[in-house]
């Protein structure tokens, strides 16, 4: 009898390790039209429903998934539903961190379509990521969701909006190329920003200003190199890629790509460079301290600048477009949000964050909490996101909404990621001098083919 | 008769395998299977979602033509091996000490202070030595009164992380070796004293030898973790994300791949460093039954 027992009793402990391994195949089987009959459908609902019928009936959870923390998205969500009541009633939504950037979301996006779990609602990814999964047909087409408030967005907005002419994501940030400067050391030293029009003009600026202040640098252009930083350059030549349409990379012997390398590795060298690592200890202080009196930058940077809580530089950093030669480009694009196509409740989760992002009035909650300027037309005369900034010298918006014009977004391809994580380990073997530009363009080109092949082949 | 004994006898050695049984499918479920499957994926093109498709050993071909690959291994190598000599003498001569007569007093004091960096977050840990091996805010930097690139120079990069892994792990193998020394018995050494054996005598001619054992454990359990590195360079040398490729473990030849969709080359990259485990372990194993 106690041996009957006992084998039960294991039989019952093995059994429940299969406890939780449940299939998510209802999940699956439940949403297995493709990507595009199931946008169909849902967009069908939009169109004939109204966006207003959406926030009727029984209430729905919308998982949100984020990047690098939660508090903000838990903020804006809390403020956008308080403003919204039909849309709180409706929806209950939940802020789920996916890492510490966007690469960590989506190696997370893919192990949740591998293993088959449920999906969240609402992701946020850099446009970068765009390519691999809109080319997968794994993201909802949202042009739907968009048309309502298509005429409002600026341009810029859209390019990132789209892959192959498509609409598949919601704009969160448009990353234009910003130029932050010390106001004061510059108008000191007479230089206008907007006068500062080539390389040599900015190497010039830095060398005029360094007759006053002996150590001050324009840049931080070092190795190990940042990726944003090379992107960001590639970004501002006519034919700067390393993947061409088909799929093939042959970039060792473009000149936009080795104009780039060039163009960093002689900001560089300029003698107004400082040593000082970008996200490293020694920056903040270097800004208190002078060393560094400007950044060529993303505009996502105005919130990690003020995040470094230096108060001693309060009302000192302006902005301006890059200088005329390299303005053009942006810094991935921008962020933005996507739905995944196996997801549930597409239609909410579309009708939300278009709201959300397109809104006159919830863009004012999103620039109240992370100070991102909207990409809508309506903003761009509205007092309300071109007044004085608390912290800046001068105004964001108008500035912000100039160099949105020059946005200009690098032709990402599905193997991105991996392009530049290559690309800029061979940008510091030149900049290091261990190689010359032929050479670390050649030996990049290799790596590229040997490790990725086409990227497009599926 | 005779075979309802037969039958009891059988069901008695049955039941021990029965206890076993559940940690035996967990074993299968959560690791073998998961093995297996990185292995066939190897073989595969295969973005994590979406069709697979077979191409052979063509992973394997592109990594071992990827001289990145050989450059992360050779950094992984490194790291392995200039933190491993001293660890394991530092934690040795200092188990070596706390067991000595000369160092009897406040052991329940010192035991804890040497094991701490040990029980320290790896990530909390890192990033203090970023901040103390920074290259003007540092404090190596402010007492030398220099500014030296201990995170950026090609010359010292690594080994911040060697120093880093050093620190952490002489708490480890130090009380692994105070246990294999307990197992000593105190006749033994005394009867060496006896003999007219003098204190390095003892050491190299007792203690050493009837510690083989232990070494044998902590050399192989080092290695494996040592060539599975990754949190320690990952954060004190990453800037924003990632440590330049210059310095980064083989871990992130994995990692890169993963970030780039590709499951099939990442399997094949962990499948070549499981090799390199296998054999290094191999050749401890070799070594020591030599010595035998």
């Amino acid at each position: 009898m106690r041996k009957a027992l006992s084998f039960f009793l294991v039989i019952v402990i093995c059994m429940s390790l299969f406890a939780g391994c449940g299939s998510s195949e209802e999940n699956s089987a439940g949403t297995t039209s493709s990507a595009g009959t199931a946008g169909a459908t849902d967009a069908a609902a939009v169109s004939t429903s109204g966006s207003d019928q959406v926030w009727s009936g029984d209430a729905v959870s919308l998982k949100m998934m984020v990047f690098p923390a939660t508090e903000n998205y838990q903020k804006i969500n809390d403020q956008f539903l308080a403003a919204n009541p039909e849309i709180d009633k409706k929806v209950d939504i939940n802020v789920e961190l996916g890492g510490s950037g966007d690469g960590d979301v989506a190696t997370k996006l893919r192990l949740l379509l591998a293993s088959r779990q449920e999906l969240p609602n609402l992701i946020r990814l850099n446009y970068t990521q765009l390519p691999e999964f809109a080319e997968a047909g794994v993201l909802e087409p949202v042009k739907d969701y968009i048309a309502p408030y298509e005429d409002n967005i600026i341009d810029a907005a859209k390019s990132v909006m789209k892959y192959n002419d498509e609409y598949f994501a919601f704009p969160r940030e448009i990353k234009p190329k910003v130029w932050f400067y010390r106001a004061d050391i510059f108008k000191e030293c007479g230089i206008d920003p907007y006068q500062v029009k080539t390389i040599d003009d900015y190497i010039a600026a830095g060398k005029k200003i360094q007759e006053k202040y002996p150590k001050a640098c324009m840049e931080n252009y070092n190795a190990p190199s940042q990726a944003y930083d090379l992107m960001m350059m590639m970004s501002g030549t006519e034919n700067g890629r390393f993947c061409d349409k088909d799929g093939n990379y042959n970039f060792a012997d473009n000149a936009d790509v080795k104009l780039t390398f060039e163009r960093i590795k002689k900001i560089k060298e300029s003698g107004v460079n400082s040593s000082v690592m970008e996200w490293s200890a020694d920056w903040a202080p270097a800004f208190s301290s002078g060393e560094i009196v400007s950044q060529l930058m993303g505009g996502w940077f105005k919130t990690d600048f003020m995040n470094f809580k230096l108060e001693d530089q309060k009302g000192k950093w302006a902005i301006a477009p890059w200088p005329e030669e390299i303005r053009q480009g942006s810094d991935a694009g921008g962020a933005i949000w996507v739905i995944p196509a196996e997801s549930k409740n597409k239609e909410v989760s579309g009708s939300y964050i278009s709201k959300l992002c397109f809104d006159n009035d919830a863009a004012k909650i999103v620039y109240d909490v992370t100070g991102i300027i909207p990409a809508l037309k309506s903003a761009q005369e509205d007092p309300y996101f071109n007044a004085p900034h608390a912290y800046y010298a001068s105004s964001l918006g108008p500035v912000n909404f100039e160099a949105m014009s020059y946005l200009k977004v690098y032709p990402y391809t599905p193997a991105s990621s991996q392009e530049i994580t290559i690309a800029t380990q061979y940008l510091d073997e030149y900049i290091r001098g261990k190689m010359t530009v032929d050479e670390a363009l050649k030996a990049a080109q290799a790596d590229m083919i040997s490790q990725i092949g086409n990227p497009y082949k599926k | 008769m005779q075979i309802q004994k037969k039958a009891g006898r059988t069901q008695q050695k049955m039941v021990p395998y029965l206890f076993i049984l559940p940690f035996l499918i967990s074993y299968i479920l959560f690791f073998l299977y998961p093995a297996i499957y990185s292995f066939v994926l190897s073989f595969y093109k295969y973005k994590g979602y979406g069709e697979a498709k077979f191409i052979g050993i063509s992973n394997y071909a592109s990594l071992f033509q990827y001289e990145t690959l050989w450059k992360c291994l050779g950094n992984t190598f490194f790291y392995f091996i200039a933190s491993f000599i001293p660890t394991m003498i530092f934690a040795f001569l200092l188990a070596m000490l706390v067991r000595s007569k000369l160092i009897q007093r406040f052991q329940s004091f010192y035991k804890p202070i040497l094991f701490l960096p040990q029980i320290c977050a790896v990530v909390a840990s890192a990033l203090c030595f970023k901040i103390i091996f920074g290259e003007r805010v540092g404090v190596f930097s402010q007492l030398l009164n220099s500014q030296i690139p201990f995170l950026t120079d090609d010359r010292y990069m690594k080994w911040t992380v060697v120093i880093l892994i050093t620190w952490r792990a002489i708490g480890w193998y130090f009380i692994i070796y105070l246990s294999g020394l307990t197992t000593i018995s105190d006749e033994i050494m005394e009867a060496a004293t006896i003999d007219g054996a003098n204190n390095v005598q003892s050491t190299f001619f007792i203690t050493i030898p009837l510690m083989k054992p232990i070494f044998m454990l902590a050399f192989i359990t080092n290695a494996i973790g040592s060539l599975k590195i990754f949190t320690e360079p990952n954060l004190v040398l990453g800037i924003n994300y990632d440590p330049p490729m210059k310095a980064a473990p083989f871990i992130n030849i994995i990692l890169n791949n993963l970030n780039g969709s590709q499951f099939g080359m990442a399997s094949a990259a962990g499948w070549i460093l499981v090799m390199v485990i296998f054999i290094l372990t191999l050749v401890q194993l070799k070594f020591f039954k030599g010595e035998e």
